[in-house]
């Protein structure tokens, strides 16, 4: 009984990577001809070829939002590119890709910065992460990579556990190792728990409009000013009546912006 | 005179009678049916009156005397609606005393047509009050235009006309579906709208019955069908039932020209307009947003108006915001008027004095049938403050660019997602399954060998209490070997019952150790070993113990095994 358990576990845990789309052909072929797109400097028909995949498919990769990115970045929309490029980190990217992604981020972020700086002449906004320093810490791992790390200490807590009880050894090792998992799972646990709070509690937008403007008001005699394209902001709350979220600038301002100058990550 | 006034209703015959108020009908009309009933009737038997739908019932009673005879009539009342055309029936009535049948009214025959088609009016025909000279009470339609334009608000009002010495109330009413038209009601609810009129020499009042406001769809010719009240109309003492309808009447709906439209006209732009402008404060900071409200102030198609658009200007982003006032834009008698305000937003990026382009509004006069347009002037706007670049980001360094990825990857749920997935969810579950089973399983097998440690715990005592009472015996009848005999037997025999332990062949030593490995106090081994060293002293060199001695010593022993009874099962025995 007990290994036909355990074989039935492991198939579990390694059937998990295997899903795959259906229609895995079909997109592979219309992705390929964005990027031919994009190589032949046709970065609109490029954009648009891959926003089909995405609203069409459904289909949600790192390499897709990575490249939209990209085209988006090729096209000067810097809003959107960061926009695209902040998606992906979040679609557990491999490696190189993840890199890549850091790389194009800064390239945009740095290019937005310097030319705010040209155009203002002193630093008003940082194009950094609009979320607080508590926030990025829980943000700081995929919400995924922590949930499976979660599950794997408690796995092991729960397979020590079990071994201490049916052998009743009171062994150093033992119980190194022991106290050791209940550690790591009450950190993972508790890193979880932070993730998943912080996600439901922050939200995080990028400014997307060319002329966005944050006003200090909703009414129309309100003062308002124009920020840069590309800038991540928290938002705070959303006004229905009229079309606009409250929102904290990275700079600690806070303000009101229509909701079609922002995108939520 | 009261005998007397007694005997002669008594004596009177009774008579039932059927009265109608019409014998032919139209299947809209309906029918007035009296059931009178003189003389003592108990109960009536009929009408049948399947081919009928009964709207109304109502009964009424008059004593008459004449010449010093009583009579008592009874009239029962109902309102009826064919079912059908053709010819349909009210059966007979019986009227019925003690059970007998003492009169019979025969049944009618009603001739129920279906409605005549009128051959549709022109506007000037239906609305004309000459055709309607002499008539008590009618119904005209009154369109305020017989060729109105396709897109043209128009005022259609039904009016009822009413001789002003005539009462009336209204029992059901038949509205006309307009359809092809939109249509708006402007008749003030639960306030009677009235007028009073004088035709050939009689005076009327004359009653809005339905006034609405419509907007042509589609052009060419669109009948309006007729309205139709069913009404009670009369003086205080008689009144009568009457249908009356307008006639129904063709509308010539026109299309707008083709020729010399404006290239900015809309279609819904109908009616005369004249158009204003207006800017929050004239200057400002660069970047800061100015509201630009445009008023459109006129009769006709307001709420169909489409905004004008400004044209591009350089340094100016102007956009339109999606908020329109309607709140003066009034609909009443004199048809769809007053004004309708547009916003928009206008942000210099750069200082200096700008000038909002003039705004056009291109619409088609219905009266004059002709396309026109308003203007409203050129208005300055400074702005002051430094320029704002364009907010074009410059295209990025490309080189600086990494590569695209080749693969698409695997489509995966977005790692920030805050339900997790189902393989999560069912990979912890296992995880606290297994764990829940492995500790359930351990606590059933303890609890399953407790109950079989506190078992055998009885068994052992039990079994230990005899030599222990033996013991007792001798005791108290001063056998002092064989009282220590039984006491050593009855420690032996427990300990070996409880531990499975042979505690023969051991040494005192030895068995103290063991006691305490298998969870007894070190006191309570030694004890038990100190009375075993007693039993077997007595036993190789016995003497003369006294009876409350060896009494004391069974005692001890006792209360040692319940005590090392309970310390070995956890005090569950």
């Amino acid at each position: 009984m007990k290994p036909l358990l355990s074989l039935l576990l492991a198939a579990w845990f390694l059937a998990i990577p295997g899903i795959a789309p259906a229609d895995a052909q079909s997109l592979d072929d219309r992705f390929d001809e964005a990027n031919g797109s994009y190589h032949r400097g046709e970065w609109a028909q490029a954009i648009e070829q891959y926003a089909v995949i995405r609203e069409q498919f459904g289909t949600h990769t790192a390499a897709l939002s990575y490249n939209l990115g990209t085209a988006h970045a090729r096209a000067g929309q810097s809003g959107k590119a960061i926009l695209e490029f902040e998606r992906a980190r979040l679609l557990d990217p491999p490696d190189a890709l993840s890199m890549d992604i850091q790389a194009n981020l800064a390239t945009v972020r740095s290019s937005l910065a310097e030319e705010h700086r040209r155009s203002s002449g002193e630093e008003l906004y940082s194009f950094g992460n609009a979320q607080p320093v508590w926030a990025r810490f829980f943000q700081s791992m995929p919400a995924s990579t922590l949930r499976w790390s979660f599950a794997g200490a408690l796995a092991l807590l729960i397979l020590l556990w079990m071994g201490y009880r049916t052998t009743r050894s009171t062994g150093r090792a033992l119980g190194v190792l022991l106290t050791f998992t209940v550690g790591l799972t009450l950190i993972s646990g508790t890193m979880t728990l932070g993730n998943h709070w912080t996600a439901e509690q922050v939200t995080v937008g990028i400014i997307v409009g060319a002329r966005a403007q944050i006003r200090e008001g909703l009414h129309d005699q309100a003062e308002s000013q124009i920020v840069p394209e590309g800038l991540s902001v928290r938002i705070l709350e959303g006004s229905m009546q009229r079309d606009h979220l409250r929102v904290q600038l990275t700079n600690g301002r806070e303000g009101w912006m229509a909701v079609e100058d922002i995108e939520e990550i | 005179m009261l005998v007397g006034l007694l005997f002669a209703t008594t004596s009177l015959a009774q008579t039932v009678e059927l009265r109608v108020d019409k014998t032919r009908l139209e299947t809209t009309d309906s029918l007035e049916l009296e059931i009178r009933l003189q003389g003592d009737i108990d109960a009536i038997r009929g009408p049948n009156l399947e081919d009928w739908e009964v709207t109304g019932n109502s009964t009424s009673m008059q004593t008459n005397i004449i010449n010093g005879d009583v009579r008592k009539l009874r009239i029962l009342r109902k309102t009826l609606r064919p079912k059908q055309a053709g010819s349909l029936r009210i059966g007979t009535v019986q009227a019925l005393r003690q059970q007998q049948v003492v009169g019979t009214a025969p049944q009618q025959t009603i001739t129920v047509q279906e409605p005549q088609r009128v051959r549709p009016k022109t506007v000037n025909e239906a609305s004309s009050l000459s055709s309607h000279r002499g008539e008590s009470v009618f119904i005209v339609a009154r369109p305020s235009t017989a060729m109105p334009w396709e897109g043209q608000p128009f005022l259609l009002t039904f009016e009822l006309y009413l001789k002003q010495d005539l009462q009336v109330s209204n029992e059901r009413s038949n509205f006309p579906e307009l359809n092809g038209f939109v249509v708006t009601n402007t008749l003030p609810r639960n306030e009677t709208v009235q007028r009073s009129a004088r035709l050939a020499q009689k005076r009327y009042t004359v009653y809005a019955v339905k006034r609405d406001i419509l907007v042509p769809l589609k052009t060419g010719r669109m009948v309006v069908e007729p309205l139709e009240l069913h009404l009670v109309v009369g003086s205080v003492f008689q009144r009568q039932k009457v249908r009356v309808a307008s006639d129904p009447f063709v509308l010539n709906v026109r299309p707008l020209p083709t020729s010399n439209r404006p290239p900015g006209f809309r279609a819904g732009n109908v009616g005369e307009f004249t158009l204003k402008m207006r800017l929050d404060k004239p200057s400002g900071k660069v970047g800061e947003r100015r509201v630009i409200t445009v008023e459109i102030h006129g009769e006709g198609n307001l709420k169909s108006l489409e905004a004008p658009s400004f044209p591009a200007v350089p340094g100016l982003s102007i956009e339109r915001l999606e908020t329109v006032d309607t709140s003066q834009v009034k609909e009443d008698e004199k048809g769809m008027h007053g004004s309708i305000a547009y916003s928009y937003l206008a942000t210099p990026d750069r200082a200096g004095v700008h000038t909002l382009p003039p705004l056009t509004l291109a619409y088609f006069d219905p009266v004059a049938g002709m396309y026109r347009e308003t203007s409203s002037p050129g208005t300055p706007l400074e702005a002051v403050g430094e320029l704002i670049r364009s907010r074009v980001v410059r295209p990025i360094n490309t080189s600086a660019l990494k590569p695209l990825a080749e693969s698409l990857g695997t489509p995966s749920v977005r790692s920030d997602s805050r339900t997790p997935s189902p393989v999560y969810w069912g990979s912890l579950g296992c995880l606290l399954l297994t764990f829940i089973g492995f500790e359930g399983r351990r606590t059933w097998q303890k609890r399953r060998d407790s109950t079989a440690d506190v078992r055998r715990a009885h068994h052992a005592l039990a079994h230990a209490s005899e030599p222990l009472t033996r013991a007792m015996e001798h005791a108290n009848s001063g056998k002092g070997v064989a009282c220590h005999q039984e006491i050593e037997e009855a420690l032996m025999t427990w300990i070996l019952d409880r531990h499975a332990l042979q505690p023969r062949g051991l040494t005192h030593g030895a068995l103290s150790e063991a006691l305490v490995a298998r969870g007894h106090s070190l006191e309570h081994a030694e004890e038990l070993v100190s009375i075993l060293q007693t039993c077997d002293r007595v036993r190789y060199a016995p003497g003369e113990d006294s009876v409350p001695d060896m009494r004391a010593l069974v005692e001890t022993a006792q209360s040692l095994l319940a005590e090392m009874q309970a310390e070995s099962t956890g005090g569950r025995a």
